[in-house]
């Protein structure tokens, strides 16, 4: 888009309801050119690897960012997040928390493993659609990556 | 001790009074002596004036008498006028008259007596010629003692108030006293009279005053002498036993008046020295003591026998250590005693017993035991404490958990509401109605859900609070109920179902049990997986901590890294899986108010799932 990069966001997100909510808003801003989910940490970590059925680097694809919720069966989201920052190769990804949790303690824990940034999702629908726009737009059209990343 | 004093005081005067008895017993003693010399010594003089009167008038006698001129000194004697020739006249004329002995005697005494102090004689008969030659009653009583045989008669008169030794002989008539004596019937032989001698015993006293006088000084001064040495004796004791009085009285003072209980053992371990105070202590006196050298070890309480004991054998070989033991008291009381005690020797160096200090520390050692249960039970106490502040801390995290899952959860479906419920009056507002139907279904679905969340919360709020009495439950009894409350999911699903016969019994809440049996056989129903045949086993066997109850399936199994989390509230492995994730969480918490265990054993994904639990109830007391 801004820069002709395709954008992709992969999304970890085990409430088929919220993943829906946030997909289609971040659509209908048109940032998105392509967004994966899963639902649980078990797969994020095997998407970010390209490990099991992600293999695929070409049909999975490195994320420029990723969205990713607490509480998420098997692997939970703080192991997802501290695995993907111990990990070389992906720790330079922006990893965005996006969790219905506004406790201290899960904030602070995500800080302290290198989350980027932390969101609760507002339980207002007109709340939940401008958080996703402007996530969006920031993560996306402002905020500048390195051109070359490795794979 | 002040008795020792005047015991040498009174010793003293003793010998002083026994002294002055020998002076004058000695000098008495002397005086009768120094008398009687001065009486023999007249007796000898007496003795010696008779034998020579008696001499003279023996020669006068053998010569028949003697003439002397006739005069008024010498008168014929008119008692010899029987005796021819009386009177002769010398052819020149001159007149001569015979004086016979006795008249020479006479004359010769009288002439005696006109001198002082000359020794007198006498001349007497109980039947005299001449009356005035009758005795004086001394001499008569001699005269009747010779006619008995007494040969000589002596003794001390007083004449005319002087003293005077007398003695008396008896006269035997000789063939020449007949001459005169013819015509008075006497024979020779016969005892007619007497001649006493009386010797002045003035002289002699005289002399004896001055020896008695000498003898009186010396006698004084040895007597005065000896008063002194006895007195300066006495001073000298009493003086040194008046120190030695102080001395003890200052060591008596210092060892009779300690607090504790002194004593010294001599090397045969006799007592040589007990203070008053054991008395005090032990109710014993001290001479209970003395008398019985093993007083003290029969009055040690046997649980302590054994080491005081050894205190002693090691004190006596020379390496006392203090030692606390309890003394059974004359009257019964058990008492303790702090004793510590050191070797003592003689001032030569010799080992000399043992000195020994036992205290009474009876009131210490009760408020040291008092301490002691007291700091037991505060030591229970904050124990105690402890543990509740654990649970109370366990039970917290256990509630901050809890909350913190409630929000989350609970919050999840509000949002998929009013997220859709945004996301619908969108799309009506713009026309666009092909997603409103999905949309719809979405908030109706979280609406369930919600309500679903809420009943189990509710229902896991139960567990705990509402408790049914334990019973003994018959586990076969209860799963076949269970499994046939299930009986339509069970066979909807196609399981088969295995019941071990004669499960042990157990006591536990039944319902609540009831409900555990049932989560976990919901759980295998549910997550059977692609199973063809699936099948479930219902079982118990022995365990480590009793009997483990099993209920196995042939499903999907759980990978090892999810055995704790499948057990979380709300946690399910499979976010699309039905119900609320309550049910294994629910399990979990009533096995464990019944103090058990719930766990699961599997060794992966589609190897099957075994989950156990233990039940920890205990019978009931009974009441």
């Amino acid at each position: 888009m801004i820069e002709g990069e395709p954008l992709c966001i992969l999304l970890v997100e085990d409430n088929p309801d919220h993943a829906e909510l946030a997909i289609r808003n971040l659509s209908d801003a048109g940032l998105v050119n392509r967004l994966f989910h899963v639902e649980d940490g078990e797969a994020a970590l095997d998407y970010l690897n390209n490990r099991g059925r992600y293999a695929d680097q070409d049909a999975y694809p490195r994320p420029h960012l990723v969205l990713l919720d607490l509480r998420l069966p098997k692997v939970d989201g703080i192991e997802v997040l501290k695995q993907v920052k111990a990990s070389e190769q992906l720790k330079s990804i922006p990893v965005v928390i996006l969790t219905t949790s506004a406790a201290e303690r899960d904030l602070a824990q995500a800080y302290n493993h290198y989350a980027n940034s932390y969101l609760t999702k507002p339980v207002d629908f007109d709340s939940f659609s401008s958080l996703l726009r402007d996530l969006g737009f920031y993560w996306l059209a402002w905020n500048r990556r390195p051109s070359s990343q490795p794979r | 001790m002040v008795t020792q004093v005047n015991k040498i005081r009174r010793f003293t005067l003793a010998l002083m009074l026994f002294w002055s008895a020998g002076i004058a017993f000695s000098f008495y003693w002397f005086y009768r002596d120094e008398q009687r010399t001065v009486v023999a010594i007249a007796r000898a003089e007496a003795r010696a004036t008779y034998e020579k009167d008696t001499l003279y008038r023996r020669w006068a006698t053998k010569h028949g008498g003697v003439y002397v001129p006739t005069s008024e000194l010498s008168p014929a004697n008119p008692y010899l006028t029987h005796v021819q020739e009386r009177d002769v006249t010398t052819p020149s004329g001159k007149a001569l008259t015979l004086v016979n002995p006795a008249y020479m005697t006479r004359q010769v005494f009288e002439l005696a007596d006109s001198q002082n102090n000359l020794v007198r004689g006498h001349i007497t008969s109980l039947n005299p010629i001449r009356p005035e030659n009758k005795p004086d009653p001394w001499e008569a009583k001699a005269l009747r003692q010779f006619e008995t045989g007494v040969k000589e008669v002596s003794e001390v008169q007083e004449m005319g108030g002087r003293p005077y030794m007398r003695l008396m002989r008896p006269f035997v008539t000789e063939a020449a006293c007949l001459k005169c004596h013819a015509a008075q019937g006497y024979r020779v032989g016969d005892i007619r009279g007497g001649v006493s001698a009386s010797v002045p015993l003035e002289a002699n006293s005289a002399m004896m005053g001055e020896v008695m006088t000498g003898a009186a000084v010396s006698y004084g001064m040895i007597w005065l002498l000896g008063l002194g040495l006895i007195g300066t004796g006495g001073r000298v004791l009493s003086r040194s036993a008046r120190a030695i009085e102080e001395r003890e009285e200052r060591y008596r003072t210092v060892a009779d008046y300690t607090e504790g209980w002194e004593y010294w053992q001599g090397p045969d371990h006799s007592f040589r020295y007990v203070s008053p105070s054991c008395q005090e202590l032990s109710g014993y006196s001290r001479a209970e003591f003395y008398a019985d050298p093993e007083l003290l070890h029969r009055i040690v309480h046997p649980d302590d026998l054994a080491s005081y004991e050894r205190h002693v054998r090691d004190s006596f070989c020379g390496t006392p250590t203090p030692i606390d033991f309890r003394i059974i008291r004359k009257d019964g009381e058990i008492r303790w005693i702090a004793h510590v005690c050191r070797l003592v020797y003689t001032s030569g160096g010799a080992a000399n017993g043992i000195r020994g200090s036992n205290r009474d520390i009876t009131d210490r050692k009760t408020a040291d035991q008092a301490l002691r249960e007291q700091a037991l039970l505060l030591e229970k106490e904050v124990r105690e404490r402890m543990e509740r502040e654990a649970e109370l801390e366990a039970k917290n995290a256990e509630l901050e958990r809890f909350t913190y899952t409630v929000s989350h959860d609970l919050k999840s479906p509000l949002i998929t509401i009013k997220g859709f419920a945004g996301a619908v009056l969108k799309d009506i507002e713009g026309g666009n109605l092909q997603r409103l139907d999905g949309d719809v279904r979405r908030i109706m679905g979280a609406a369930d859900k919600m309500s679903a969340l809420l009943s189990d919360l509710l229902e896991l709020s139960r567990i705990g609070r509402i408790v049914n009495a334990p019973s003994l439950i018959d586990m076969n009894v209860l799963a076949n109920e269970v499994l046939g409350q299930l009986s339509g999911p069970i066979q909807q699903a196609g399981v088969e179902v295995a019941l071990q016969p004669g499960l042990p019994k157990v006591w536990g809440d039944q319902p609540r049990i009831g409900e555990v049996l049932q989560n976990l056989v919901e759980n295998a129903v549910k997550y059977k997986g692609e199973q063809q045949k699936p099948r479930i086993e219902i079982g118990a066997r022995q365990g480590a901590a009793g009997v483990v109850f099993t209920v196995r399936d042939n499903g999907i199994g759980v990978p090892a890294q999810y055995h704790e989390t499948i057990f979380g509230l709300f946690n399910q492995l499979d976010a699309r899986s039905e119900g609320t994730g309550i049910g294994l969480a629910l399990a979990r918490r009533i096995v464990e108010f019944h103090g058990g265990k719930l766990w699961v054993e599997s060794d992966g994904v589609g190897q099957g799932s075994t989950f156990c639990f233990t039940l920890g109830t205990r019978p009931p007391e009974p009441t």
